[in-house]
C-alpha cells in the first residue's frame, strides 16, 4: 500500500477493501468484523442497555501520556462505566484527511486494539469516510459503546442526592488539559505532566458493585470539574460546597496555570471520576478507590449542602473564605490579566 | 491587570532563555531585564520578564512571614 | 518551594488578618481602593475579602484595562477583518469574548471565517508576520503599563527585521491618568476614599516613585501592592497604619518586585515609540486627556490606525440595561445592575465588567455577592 490515505480508501470500493484488509483487520480481528456485513448480530442481554457516543478531536493527537486512538477508546468506555454499565462492544467511526499518513492511522488503531484486546471489549462494526485535503484536520474519531446493567445493578440516581452526600475524585486533576497544551508550539513551555487518560471501567464496576447505593459518577473531561459539578448540581438542583486544600493537584500542573492564567477546575481530564456518595459511606468508598488502579490518590473533595433559589459550587478557600465555580464558558485561552 | 508570576532563570541565550517553575519551563525574553542572571528570579509576564526580584527583599519577606506567624 | 506557594497559603496570610483587626479603629470605617483589577481578582479569589475587619470595604477600582476600553477597537478590529481578506489579527485572549455595543465580539467574528487568533506573546505575532509575507498581520495591543514594554519589543522586532506586514493597533491605557481621573472627577465624590492598594506589576515599570505625586497632592496613602493575599493583606495593614497616623505617602509592600526607579529599559523604548493622545473616552470615567497611547508620526507605517485608516469613536453606548460604564466609575455596585447574575453571568456576559476576570462584576459574581442577604 501507498503511505498515505488517498480519497479513493473512502469510496467503499477495492481501495476501501484493501484498506480494511491491511491496516483495520488485522488489529480489530475478531468474529464480527470477519463478517464485513453492514451491520454485526449482537448476543442477547439479561439487563439493561446503556448506549453512549463521543467524538474526538484532539490536537496534537499524540501527546504524552496518550494518543486520540487511547482517547477514543478510553473516553466512551468511561462514559458507560459511570452509567453503572459493563462495556459490551464498540463501534469506530473515522474522518480522515486525503494525505493523511498511513502509519499514524495505524498506530491509533493498535492504540485502540491494543484496549480493546487487554480488556475483552470488541469493535464490532466502523465506518471510514476520507475528505479532500484541507476539508478536515486530519483524522477525527467517534466511537460508540454499548454497555449493560444486568438486572438488580445499581445505576446513577441523580433524584436521589441529599445533603451530607460526599464528592470524592480519585486522583489529581488537570494533568491531560496540561499535557496537550504543553505541546502547543505558541505557548513555549515544558513540563513532565502526562495525560492521565486511563480506562476506569474496572475500578466504577468495582464501586457500583460494592456500594450500590452511591448516587451518580460523571467523568469530568471538557470543562473539568468546574462543569461536571455545575451539571450535577444543577441536575439536582442543590448546592455543593468543595475545598480548594483538598482537590488534589499536581505542583507543575498548578505552576502552568499560574503562568499561563487558565483556571485548572476547568482543565479536562480523561481519567477521573467524581462520585457523589452517602455520607457514611464515603471513607469507605475512598479506601477501596484508594485500593485498586487509577485510585491511589482518591480524596473527598466537598460535600453536597442544601439547595436555595439557585443551584450553584461555591468553592472554600485555602483561607476559608469562599467564591463561586461559575460553568465554563468557552475554551481556555491564556489571560494577562 | 497584570498577571505576572515569579519564576527562577534557568538558561540565557543571548536576549532570551528559559525560566523554571516546579519542573515546568518557560522560553521568556529577557531584553527588558538585561542584567539578568541564571539563579535570579524574574516576574513573568507575556513572555516576558519584566523585573529581576531582589533575592534581599525575597528572604525578608519569608522572614517577616515567619516573624507574624511566631507572634500568634 | 516557590514564593508565591508560601504567600497564597493560610499561615502566611491569617497572622496579618489578627494584626490587621487589631489596628483597625472600630470607631470609624476604612474605605480603600484597590485600584488594579488583578487585586480585586485576587481578593475575590482567594477568599480574602471574606476575612476581612467588617469596618474595611474596598472600592473596586477601573484598574482593568478590558473593561474601560470603549468599543471601537473591538469594532474597528471586527470591520478591518471583514474589509480586508489578507490581514490576520492577533490579540490576547481577554479580548476574545469582549462584546461591542451591539452585542458581536471577535469570537463571534471569527465563526463567520473573520482570521482572528489569540496569543500569549506578542512576539508570536511578528514572528508569524516574518514568516507570512502574503498577510498583514495587525496586533491589536492593550493593556496599562505592564503590558506596553512587550508591544513595543515586537515593534523594534518587525523594524530591525524589515518587517513591513506587521502593525500594531495600540490601545494601550495611562494608569497615572486613571489614578487622576479617580481623584479629581465628580464620579467619586460621594465616595470618601481613605486610600489606595497601589498597582504592583504597573509599578515594575514606572517605579513607585511614580505616585508620589498623587500621594502628596491629593493627601491620600498608597500602598504599592503585590498580589498573594499575604501582599494584600499586608498592604491593608500599612494602609490603615497610615490612615491612622493622618500620613499620606507613597509605601513600598512589594518590595521585592518593585523599586523607586521602575524598568528604565522599558521606559526607554515607551519614550521612543510612544506619545500621548489628546484625548481619549474611557468607559466609565469619560474623555481624559493625553490617558491613552498612539505611536509617534515617525512609526506611522506600523501603525495600523494610519495604515487602514481606523477612527476612535467618543460614542459609549451598552446593552440595554448594562450599568458597566457606572459601575466603572463606582458609581453603581453591580448588584444594583438589573441584568446581574440573570441575563449577565460569566458564562453568558452582557457587558466587559462580566467578560474579564478583573471586571468588578466578575469578581461580585464570583464573590457570591447576589447570594449573600441584604446586597441585592
Amino acid at each position: 500500500m501507498e503511505d498515505r490515505i488517498n480519497l479513493n480508501h473512502g469510496a467503499g470500493g477495492r481501495a476501501f477493501d484493501d484498506l480494511f484488509h491491511e491496516v483495520f483487520l488485522p488489529v480489530f480481528d475478531n468474529k464480527y468484523l470477519r463478517q464485513m456485513s453492514d451491520g454485526s448480530i449482537l448476543g442477547q442481554y439479561d439487563g439493561k442497555l446503556v448506549l453512549t457516543t463521543d467524538s474526538f478531536v484532539v490536537s496534537p493527537r499524540i501527546f504524552p501520556g496518550g494518543s486520540l486512538g487511547k482517547l477514543a477508546f478510553c473516553g466512551t468506555v468511561n462514559d458507560l462505566a459511570v452509567m453503572g454499565a459493563k462495556p459490551l462492544y464498540l463501534t469506530l467511526g473515522l474522518i480522515i484527511e486525503e494525505g493523511f499518513s498511513l502509519e499514524e492511522l495505524r498506530s491509533h488503531m493498535q492504540d485502540i486494539a491494543d484496549l480493546c484486546y487487554l480488556w475483552d471489549i470488541p469493535v464490532v462494526t466502523g465506518d471510514t469516510k476520507v475528505v479532500e485535503r484541507g476539508h478536515g484536520d486530519g483524522l477525527f474519531i467517534n466511537t460508540t459503546g454499548l454497555g449493560g446493567i444486568a438486572f438488580g445493578q445499581p445505576s446513577p440516581n441523580v433524584e436521589k442526592i441529599a445533603a451530607g452526600d460526599k464528592i470524592i475524585i480519585n486522583g489529581c486533576i488537570g494533568n491531560h488539559g496540561i499535557a496537550v497544551l504543553s505541546q502547543r508550539s505558541d505557548l513555549n513551555l515544558k513540563c513532565q505532566i502526562e495525560s492521565d487518560c486511563a480506562p476506569l471501567h474496572m475500578l466504577a464496576t468495582s464501586l457500583w458493585k460494592s456500594f450500590p447505593d452511591i448516587r451518580c459518577m460523571r467523568d469530568p473531561t471538557r470543562g473539568g470539574l468546574a462543569s461536571v459539578l455545575n451539571e450535577i448540581a444543577s441536575c439536582c438542583r442543590m448546592e455543593f460546597n468543595i475545598f480548594e486544600n483538598l482537590i488534589p493537584i499536581e505542583p507543575a500542573v498548578a505552576s502552568v496555570c499560574e503562568l499561563m492564567g487558565f483556571e485548572p477546575l476547568q482543565l479536562a481530564n480523561e481519567g477521573k471520576i467524581v462520585v457523589i456518595a452517602p455520607s457514611e459511606q464515603a471513607d469507605d468508598i475512598v479506601a477501596s478507590m484508594k485500593s485498586q488502579p487509577y485510585g491511589e490518590n482518591s480524596q473527598i473533595i466537598g460535600e453536597v449542602c442544601q439547595g436555595g433559589k439557585f443551584s450553584m459550587v461555591r468553592l472554600t478557600t485555602c483561607l476559608g473564605g469562599e467564591r463561586i465555580v461559575p460553568w465554563p464558558s468557552g475554551e481556555q485561552m491564556p489571560r494577562i490579566c | 491587570m497584570c498577571l505576572a508570576i515569579p519564576a527562577r532563570v534557568s538558561h540565557i541565550d543571548g536576549d532570551g532563555g528559559t525560566v523554571e517553575l516546579d519542573g515546568v519551563t518557560k522560553d521568556v525574553s529577557f531584553i527588558l531585564v538585561p542584567k539578568v542572571k541564571v539563579g535570579d528570579h524574574v516576574l513573568v509576564h507575556v513572555g516576558f520578564a519584566l523585573s529581576v526580584l531582589s533575592d534581599e527583599e525575597l528572604e525578608q519577606t519569608l522572614r517577616e512571614v515567619e516573624r507574624y506567624n511566631e507572634h500568634q | 518551594m516557590s514564593i508565591n506557594r508560601v504567600l497564597n497559603h493560610s499561615t502566611a496570610v491569617l497572622p496579618i488578618i489578627e494584626r490587621l483587626k487589631k489596628e483597625v479603629n472600630i470607631d470609624r470605617r476604612y474605605s480603600i481602593m484597590e485600584f488594579c483589577g488583578g487585586h480585586t481578582h485576587s481578593f475575590v479569589r482567594s477568599g480574602l475579602i471574606d476575612l476581612l475587619p467588617a469596618n474595611i470595604s474596598l472600592v473596586h477600582g477601573p484598574g482593568c484595562p478590558v473593561c474601560v476600553l470603549p468599543s471601537h477597537p473591538v469594532e474597528n478590529s471586527i470591520d478591518l477583518l471583514q474589509k480586508h481578506s489578507d490581514v490576520i489579527l492577533y490579540t490576547y485572549g481577554d479580548m476574545m469574548r469582549v462584546p461591542t455595543d451591539d452585542g458581536d465580539s471577535l469570537l463571534h467574528a471569527r465563526s463567520r471565517g473573520a482570521q482572528v487568533r489569540s496569543l500569549y506573546s506578542p512576539l508570536e505575532a511578528v514572528d508569524y508576520a516574518a514568516l507570512h509575507p502574503e498577510v498583514k498581520v495587525v496586533f491589536l495591543a492593550i493593556g496599562f503599563e505592564t503590558t506596553i514594554p512587550p508591544t513595543l519589543v515586537a515593534l523594534q522586532r518587525a523594524i530591525d527585521l524589515q518587517i513591513g506586514n506587521f502593525f500594531v493597533y495600540c490601545n494601550h491605557l495611562d494608569t497615572a491618568m486613571a489614578l487622576r481621573g479617580i481623584l479629581e472627577r465628580e464620579c467619586y465624590n460621594d465616595i470618601e476614599i481613605d486610600g489606595f492598594i497601589g498597582p504592583g506589576h504597573v509599578s515594575l515599570i514606572t517605579g513607585a516613585k511614580f505616585f508620589e505625586p498623587f500621594a502628596l497632592k491629593y493627601r491620600k496613602p498608597i500602598v504599592i501592592s503585590g498580589f498573594t493575599p499575604y501582599d494584600l493583606a499586608l498592604s491593608l495593614l500599612m494602609l490603615v497604619q497610615q490612615i491612622n497616623h493622618d500620613e499620606a505617602r507613597v509605601d513600598v509592600e512589594y518590595k521585592r518586585a518593585v523599586d523607586g526607579a521602575g524598568n528604565v529599559k522599558a521606559q526607554t523604548l515607551m519614550d521612543r515609540f510612544l506619545t500621548r493622545r489628546d484625548s481619549f473616552t474611557w468607559r466609565g470615567l469619560g474623555d481624559m486627556k493625553h490617558s491613552a497611547f498612539k505611536l509617534k508620526d515617525e512609526y506611522a507605517v506600523y501603525d495600523a490606525e494610519v495604515v487602514f485608516s481606523l477612527v476612535n469613536s467618543k460614542n459609549i453606548k451598552s446593552s440595554k440595561g448594562c450599568l458597566c460604564s457606572q459601575v466603572l466609575a463606582g458609581k453603581s455596585k453591580p448588584t444594583s445592575c438589573s441584568l446581574f447574575a440573570g441575563e449577565c453571568t460569566p458564562e453568558n456576559p452582557q457587558g466587559v465588567c462580566m467578560v474579564s476576570s478583573e471586571g468588578a462584576c466578575s469578581a461580585y459574581y464570583l464573590a457570591g455577592r447576589h447570594l449573600r442577604l441584604g446586597e441585592l
